[in-house]
């Protein structure tokens, strides 16, 4: 997968190439487990974790479950978690199963 | 027309009597011309310039030429001006075109402009003969070839119009579509009704393309109607046209190898005793009709491949019965459009339904392209006609349940198939559609199949477009279990589990799910125009 993280001062981010599905979630999953670790220290910088879904047509439960995961790790940091997207069909994704509730949305 | 006749030579017998048309200006060359080509048995007429040859050459008289030989500078109107007139009229007409010394760099355009000698000024007789002898058999050959063609056409007309004759009023009705791949081609479709309640439906794919092809099967399908209507019985026929093709027709000796006479037939009859409600379903060498309810509820019947009739004398009847007492619908079709699906990534049955639905039809060849065999195929409803509100199938397949991985090939599969047959599909709906299908068929397939090769998952999807519905299916032959859905998604989204998020997202994106078998079978409907969040989504157990 060719993620792409990059750092603010105080955003962190990881890319998402296309849609977030069954059969690329797991290897997401270890981007993202990396980049969290490797950014979790006493002096980290970063206070806005971004999830960038702008790529991405569709989001499956497997998809979602990784997001669900990320979410609580980052809230457990005191962060705030942020997902920017671009379809809409990922957008009524989130309100079906309400994650809207728990994450910023940012339409691009 | 100024015609001069003489006696042909006895050196000249074969073109003797040829109509040949000379066009001159000079009316000495002119004179010259037609008394040489005369003297050589040809029925000579003369025209003054392209104006006058054009006089002469009506549509209903430029038949009887042979041949025009043109000269190429003229007053108002070039040879070159005549010569593309003529192709215009009758391509078949050779014509030759003389030039002088200082118009050789017209020969070039000559011949692409279509003609099929020049001579040069001044004439040598000798060429001009030869020149004028193979233009004739030019004419002839091509002319020959053009009745063949529309020999062919008329032949292909012909099938065309048996394939779509049908008994009006008949309680049985059939729908047939028939693309071959030349004019005339060996896949045949008949229907026989004996009696009133009974209804024989015949399809065949003859090995070849050509009209031989189409002799053999004709002659095959009158013979099982004869039958039919003297009481045999199907098998009973295929056993004997099975012998016939072994020891008469497919014969090796010098003759049938020398016509390159080797037939083989592959034949799938359905046969529907309309009192019983019930159809008998017999393949040899083609592929198993799908049969389907008017919910869409659908299955392959019989068996599909066998060896075709006229490959071996072990004859072993593959036959099937298949009770049609809920009512419902038969497709099937030669393997044509099996190899056309398989080119394009779509389901035979979306391919089936795009090539029935008159509006697809266009675009959906034009996408496929042009197939290396001939496709024909046919629907068969009980009743007079087509059930304005039954689904259809689009997609049949049965998974096995260690394909999760190839998840996201399937998906791509039901996508493209989708977009073939139901065009109409909003983008949003094809997302919906898509993302319901994938999740329901991971949980059978890891859940209900415990990811086992040896277990299977039936995956269908139908549509009806009077009801603008798409209907999924998915069962999977396990237990199921039982869960409350609203329990499960508060939790989810209080407490952020994981656990049937699957299920959860299924449930908003259809318009109505229903489970059977304890939660083994799932079927899910998708309305178009009417998006699942203005919904309050219907579940019920059966």
């Amino acid at each position: 997968m060719n993620d792409q993280s990059k750092s603010s001062p105080q955003t962190l981010t990881l890319r998402v190439p296309g849609d977030l599905l069954s059969t690329n979630a797991e290897a997401l999953r270890n981007e993202a487990v990396a980049l969290l670790e490797g950014a979790d220290s006493p002096a980290r910088q970063w206070n806005v974790f971004k999830l960038d879904l702008t790529a991405a047509q569709m989001i499956d439960s497997v998809g979602l479950n990784l997001i669900v995961t990320l979410v609580k790790r980052v809230q457990k940091l005191g962060a705030k978690f942020q997902i920017t997207y671009s379809s809409p069909n990922v957008l009524r994704t989130f309100n079906f199963t309400r994650l809207d509730k728990q994450v910023e949305l940012v339409k691009v | 027309m100024n015609s001069l006749r003489e006696n042909p030579p006895p050196e000249s017998p074969v073109l003797g009597g040829s109509r040949v048309l000379v066009v001159e200006d000079d009316q000495v060359s002119r004179s010259l011309l037609q008394f040489a080509l005369a003297k050589k048995g040809y029925d000579v007429a003369v025209a003054e310039d392209a104006a006058d040859a054009r006089e002469q050459l009506p549509p209903d008289r430029i038949g009887f030429f042979e041949c025009v030989v043109t000269d190429y500078r003229m007053p108002e109107s070039s040879g070159l001006d005549l010569l593309d007139w003529i192709r215009s009229q009758d391509p078949s007409l050779a014509t030759i075109i003389i030039t002088a010394e200082s118009e050789k760099q017209l020969v070039t355009r000559s011949f692409l402009s279509g003609a099929v000698d020049f001579i040069d000024k001044p004439i040598d007789l000798e060429k001009l003969h030869t020149a004028v002898a193979r233009a004739i058999q030019r004419t002839r050959r091509d002319r020959r070839l053009a009745e063949s063609e529309t020999d062919l056409r008329n032949l292909g007309r012909a099938q065309a119009w048996m394939l779509g004759a049908h008994a009006a009023g008949h309680p049985v009705c059939a729908d047939v579509f028939f693309h071959p791949r030349h004019e005339a081609g060996g896949d045949f479709f008949s229907r026989f009704h004996p009696t009133p309640d009974r209804s024989f439906f015949l399809l065949t794919d003859v090995s070849g393309h050509d009209p031989q092809a189409g002799y053999i099967s004709a002659y095959f399908h009158g013979n099982v109607r004869g039958m039919l209507l003297r009481g045999a019985p199907l098998d009973e026929i295929f056993a004997d046209f099975n012998r016939f093709l072994l020891e008469e027709w497919n014969r090796d000796d010098a003759l049938s190898s020398q016509l390159g006479i080797n037939t083989s037939i592959g034949v799938c009859a359905i046969a529907i005793d309309n009192r019983a409600r019930n159809a008998t379903v017999m393949t040899h060498g083609m592929p198993a009709p799908v049969y389907w309810l008017p919910d869409g509820d659908a299955l392959a019947v019989g068996q599909t491949g066998g060896f075709p009739l006229g490959w071996f004398r072990d004859f072993a009847v593959n036959d099937a019965i298949q009770s049609m007492s809920g009512g419902g619908s038969f497709c099937f079709w030669t393997d044509g459009l099996e190899e056309a699906a398989a080119k394009a990534g779509v389901s035979e049955l979306s391919l089936a339904w795009a090539l029935q639905r008159a509006k697809l039809r266009d675009q959906t060849l034009a996408e496929i392209g042009r197939t290396a065999d001939d496709i024909l195929l046919a629907d068969i409803y009980l009743g007079p006609n087509q059930p304005a509100a039954s689904f259809r199938p689009l997609i049949l397949e049965q998974y096995h349940g260690d394909q999760s991985g190839e998840i996201d090939n399937l998906q791509a599969f039901w996508r493209r198939s989708l977009a073939l047959a139901a065009a109409e599909l909003p983008d949003s709906m094809l997302h919906d559609i898509l993302l319901a299908a994938r999740e329901a068929l991971l949980n059978a397939l890891q859940h209900g199949c415990r990811g086992q090769a040896g277990r299977e998952v039936n995956f269908q999807i139908a549509y009806s477009p009077s009801l603008r519905t798409i209907r999924v299916r998915v069962s999977d032959p396990g237990s199921g279990h039982r869960f409350n859905v609203d329990e499960q998604e508060s939790r989810a989204a209080r407490e952020l589990t994981e656990k049937h998020r699957g299920l959860i997202l299924i449930r908003h994106l259809a318009a109505k799910m229903t489970f059977g078998r304890n939660g083994a079978s799932l079927t899910m409907d998708f309305i178009t125009g009417c998006h699942c969040k203005s919904l309050t989504p219907q579940q019920e157990s059966v």
